[in-house]
């Protein structure tokens, strides 16, 4: 697989939480030429089989997210629209922004907000609350209302380009770079003989309630599951007692009440094996993740989760190193065919 | 029984979160009278069932199996302490604004009657349930707990009402009692279908769709219609917050907090609605969470979508909906689920 070219293609689609219908066939395509068996689901979540030819094999699911944030329309005046949020939308971020609106005849917009000039002082210093920005489409009222009907669905629009040396900026970042590493570590285990069966999974609507990774973890019942999605990495603004990811110092990977110990220190061994860095990081309670939901379902589910250091997360400017990118899909890989002692012991693997 | 007499019936019916044996038996009788095979599971859903009606089940293939919901159980008000001179203090079952309940009489499920009431000199700005009691018409403890014990479920009893035009009906618990008799409605109304269905009629849905998580699981459906209440924007200061209004046809459900509906499920009810000649808006609902969310999350995840019902002061003690706004969705629901 190409990269860059693929991360383009993913990122460049629009899916934002539950209109994955867009994405999904992409995505199954990337990942089938590595896998034995794929579908999508009626959901429209991915699944990619690598069957290790044992008979009630053990399952390692790996998954990440396919949705991306987006805006939902939820009226008409005077042709402009009112949206409402799919995920965590930061309204600090809104005016200024440009949308496709994805209605049957696609529609550009842009969202704007009255110019500065006669704006009192506090409120220049305010962001403008969601619910008082429209949507410009350009349109009349009547066409407004005939093509663009309530609750079609938003996507941000954003080029797509790489940024210095290594680095990426693009919207949908997260999650779709997560989900290419994940076909990534499929591509790296083609053709290598495994312990255990591994689904490859893209989940859906993980922005509004990790609701994919809920469905494919019951289907699925798996042993282990590692959740691949991104984390905040560091910028200049960040606060020096913060302790975060950096942007190409590798994976990164928290330790908490959500991931099983024996999990990460498998993880933690492939990495040192293969000399892959990683960040360690602690996340006492729930990570945020399609791990969180996973971890609970059916009768428990030893989960950990991987993530890929991002500046600018929920924006339409996400940056990422594509050296992390490669270096996360090589540690799937590598937990998945040695996923440690402790681990194989537990499983009898 | 017309529309109006079955709404009443099912509003006036005691059923609070957790507490909903009573109206539970009132729709029971009536789903049986209507030929459905009725159960009830362990937290007390009531799942009714018609079996696939057309000669085409002799297909090879299992037949399609629905679920429709609506929730029974009500708003409350749990009794937590009485005081000596026999007024009660109480908690809420489910989202209540204090604002909305002051002065308002109530019932218990033995029948008790009494009435809320804030602390004497209370302002409005500073009403809060610490300051709210009910008042039994009582004067000693001993003699309050003769009729209610710590524990016991107060409703509202407000009164159930046409408009003078005859278009709209008020009363208590419309949410969701309107939907279950508008889910009542299209049961006897159903086309002959190959499709397995199954009817519900939820518990502790206002305490966190706790029925629906098991009643999704229990029946494990192919697809699933939802169908509750939504704000509507037809009120005064209102025109912003949501994204229709009563009077204006049954409302194809886009999303809500819990769910956001299958993309395929919303095209089908649209077309039927079409097909029908029947007039529907579109609900996209940014606050609150319905049935759909623990359903659509259910086992491997079940397409769903739903019909909500539009209406005014939602969580009051004055719901009001539209009269033909329910006749209407209990016609889409009855095409829509038979021709899925």
């Amino acid at each position: 697989m190409n990269i860059l070219d693929d991360l383009e293609r993913l990122c460049t689609e629009t899916a934002p939480s539950g209109f994955e219908c867009n994405v999904s066939g992409l995505c199954a395509g990337i990942l089938e030429p590595f896998v034995d068996e794929i579908y999508v689901d009626p959901m429209y979540n991915v699944v990619g089989i690598r069957r290790c030819g044992r008979e009630n094999a053990r399952k390692l699911m790996i998954c990440a997210h396919i949705d991306e944030i987006g805006l939902i329309v939820t009226g008409h005046e005077e042709g402009f629209l009112r949206f409402g949020q799919l995920g965590g939308v930061d309204q600090r971020m809104l005016p200024g922004r440009e949308v496709t609106v994805l209605s049957k005849k696609r529609h550009f917009g842009v969202i704007g907000a009255a110019a500065p000039h006669g704006a009192s002082p506090e409120s220049m210093n305010k962001s403008i609350p969601m619910k008082d920005l429209r949507i410009d489409v350009g349109l009349s009222q009547k066409r407004a209302e005939r093509e663009i009907p309530v609750g079609t669905p938003v996507s941000f629009r954003s080029p797509f380009f790489e940024l210095g040396k290594d680095c990426v900026c693009s919207k949908s970042l997260d999650d779709r770079a997560c989900f290419l590493a994940v076909c990534r570590a499929a591509e790296l285990l083609k053709d290598r003989q495994l312990h255990w069966d591994v689904y490859f999974v893209g989940t859906i609507s993980e922005e509004v309630g990790l609701r994919g990774a809920t469905m494919t973890s019951f289907a699925i019942d798996p042993d282990v599951c590692i959740a691949s999605d991104v984390c905040q990495a560091w910028t200049p603004d960040c606060k020096p007692t913060d302790y975060i990811s950096k942007l190409g110092e590798g994976p990164r990977m928290p330790i908490g009440a959500n991931v099983a110990p024996a999990v990460a220190h498998g993880i933690t061994a492939a990495a040192a094996e293969k000399r892959i860095p990683v960040q360690i990081t602690v996340s006492p309670s729930r990570t945020g993740t399609d791990a969180w939901a996973v971890q609970t379902q059916r009768e428990g589910i030893a989960t950990a989760v991987l993530s890929l250091p991002l500046r600018y997360m929920h924006t339409p400017q996400e940056v990422i190193n594509l050296r992390d990118l490669e270096l996360l899909g090589e540690l799937m890989a590598e937990f998945a065919l040695e996923p440690g002692e402790e681990v194989r012991t537990c499983l009898n693997i | 029984m017309n529309t109006v007499e079955l709404v009443k019936l099912l509003s006036k019916a005691y059923g609070p979160s957790g507490w909903e044996g009573q109206v539970r038996d009132v729709i029971k009788k009536m789903a049986e009278d209507r030929g459905f095979e009725c159960r009830v599971d362990t937290l007390g859903n009531l799942i009714c069932h018609r079996a696939p009606t057309s000669a085409d089940n002799m297909a090879e293939a299992a037949p399609q199996k629905l679920l429709m919901a609506a929730h029974m159980d009500s708003l409350g008000l749990m009794v937590t302490r009485i005081t000596g001179d026999g007024y009660l203090k109480f908690g809420k079952l489910g989202g209540i604004a204090p604002m909305d309940i002051v002065g308002l009489p109530v019932r218990f499920a033995n029948g008790t009657v009494g009435t809320i009431h804030a602390n004497s000199g209370t302002e409005a700005k500073d009403l809060s349930f610490d300051r709210l009691y009910i008042d039994l018409g009582v004067s000693k403890k001993e003699e309050a707990e003769k009729y209610v014990k710590v524990g016991d479920v107060a409703v509202y009893d407000s009164p159930c009402y046409v408009s003078a035009n005859g278009k709209y009906i008020t009363g208590p618990y419309m949410d969701d009692r309107a939907c279950c008799a508008m889910m009542l409605l299209a049961m006897e109304q159903l086309e002959e279908s190959e499709n397995d269905l199954y009817f519900v009629f939820t518990v502790q849905e206002e305490v966190g769709t706790r029925g629906a998580q098991t009643a999704g699981y229990g029946v494990d459906p192919d697809m699933a219609f939802i169908f509750d209440v939504t704000d509507s924007n037809d009120v005064p200061g209102g025109e912003a917050d949501a994204t229709c209004c009563t009077g204006k046809g049954p409302a194809v459900m886009i999303m809500d907090s819990s769910v956001i509906c299958h993309p395929a499920v919303v095209a089908h009810i649209e077309e039927t609605a079409k097909a029908l000649k029947l007039k529907v808006q579109r609900d996209v609902c940014l606050v609150g969470g319905t049935d759909g969310g623990p359903i659509h999350k259910g086992r491997g995840g079940v397409p769903t979508g739903g019909v909500s019902l539009p209406l005014r002061y939602m969580h009051t003690p004055q719901e009001t909906a539209c009269i033909k706004d329910i006749e209407e969705g209990a016609k889409l629901i009855a095409a829509a689920v038979c021709r899925a």
